[in-house]
């Protein structure tokens, strides 16, 4: 499944950069681990998603 | 009085420009000019130059302690338009979004002179020596340079934090008065707290950049893949999968590539020959006797197309090297666009 890491703040942003044209779907936008110190908008995410079968 | 400022600088250069071993000269000089002279040493520059450097030890374990500086500039000379951060130690650091390392408890007590400082010029500018004019300036002109003596603490050094900023882009308005040129300069706690709010612009502006810089590459990827033949769309895949554009894990890499195909496959079909190709020897009109690839489902193979076509499309600031990689398969497919033509 592909994925790659964002600022989790774009989480939104990047859900519909994604499935802008219909070939696929975002599965989740999760925080990754051990970032407690970090500040709020520094906070990093992964981003997965699968194509969209029709 | 510009002289001074000269001065200052030039004595700084020569009684502490060449670095000790426990010492860090780290200077930039930024000129974007109508007209630049100089006899100390002879030159005329117009337009944009720029110098950056750093010497200073580096640390036992071969990493470097942490400089930054950064330009916006619209390289105009004559409304030039420009940002500037330049930073160092846990300041700069910080301004690039990363945390600063721990200090280790044990105490260090060494105490040395250390400078810091920039000069401006904005406009015309005529430095003199003896009542002579010596050097002129006409436009933008900063210098930043700071000779900042290491403390080593353990196997590392500690850099001290110093920040100095200038902006002259972002307006700022303080009660209906609006201010067009923000500087900003600062060292040691000061420095670390101002680095997280003047950092977050260059972080937002460092993000844009490689953000549009790899949206120029795709688009021309695209571009280019708009005149890739039927039987040439698998190599276009299969150098994509092998760059893992695609993004795949892996544990699935290829999985992508194997849907691609899938698709093909389902999308096309081959033709042979028809009678009247038969009837020329086997050749068709242009002298083609072999079968012919024909896209026989165009649904199936639009979608394979966007699957490809978004997936190298997706832009991702924090991704610094794809870039890279997206150079290479633009490469690569505009030069097999080209031998179709």
């Amino acid at each position: 499944m592909p994925s790659m890491t964002i600022l989790c703040k774009e989480c939104a942003k990047k859900k519909r950069e994604i499935e802008e044209n219909g070939a696929f779907e975002v599965v989740s936008c999760k925080p990754l681990s051990a970032q407690q110190n970090v500040p709020e908008e520094q906070k990093k995410c992964e981003i997965k998603w699968k194509i969209r079968r029709s | 009085m510009k002289w001074r400022t000269s001065i200052i600088f030039i004595l700084a250069s020569l009684t502490m420009g060449c670095a000790s071993r426990d010492e860090a000269v780290f200077v930039t000089s930024t000129s974007i000019s109508v007209l630049e002279g100089d006899t100390k040493p002879a030159g005329l520059n117009v337009g944009y130059k720029r110098v950056e450097g750093y010497i200073g030890p580096n640390n036992a374990d071969g990493t470097a302690p942490p400089v930054l500086a950064s330009i916006e500039s619209n390289s105009s000379i004559t409304n030039p338009k420009y940002r500037q951060l330049y930073a160092t130690g846990d300041a700069a650091v910080i301004a690039v979004g990363g945390q600063p390392a721990a200090v280790s408890t044990g105490s260090v007590t060494k105490s040395d002179v250390m400078f810091f400082g920039t000069s401006t010029n904005i406009g015309l500018s005529i430095g003199t020596t003896s009542d002579i004019p010596d050097s002129f300036n006409l436009g933008y002109k900063r210098q930043e340079l700071s000779v900042i003596p290491l403390v080593k603490d353990g196997d590392k050094y500690r850099y001290p934090s110093v920040i100095a900023s200038i902006d002259n882009v972002t307006e700022t308005s303080v009660e209906n008065v609006s201010l067009n040129t923000n500087q900003f300069f600062a060292s040691g706690n000061a420095a670390r707290a101002l680095a997280p709010e003047l950092g977050n612009t260059f972080i937002e502006r460092s993000n844009v950049t490689l953000d549009a810089a790899q949206k120029v590459e795709s688009s021309s990827i695209l571009s280019c893949y708009s005149g890739i033949a039927l039987n040439d769309l698998e190599k276009v895949w299969r150098h994509a999968t092998d760059l893992n554009l695609f993004r795949e894990g892996e544990a699935e890499l290829g999985e992508i590539y194997t849907f691609l195909m899938e698709q093909l496959d389902s999308a096309v079909g081959v033709i042979a020959p028809t009678p009247n190709s038969v009837e020329n020897g086997g050749a068709d009109t242009r002298g083609n006797n072999s079968p012919q690839i024909v896209v026989t489902n165009y649904d199936v193979l639009v979608n394979a197309n966007k699957v490809y076509s978004q997936s190298v499309n997706i832009s991702n600031a924090l991704e610094t090297d794809r870039l890279v990689d997206l150079k290479q398969h633009r490469a690569f497919v505009c030069g097999l666009s080209k031998t179709n033509r």
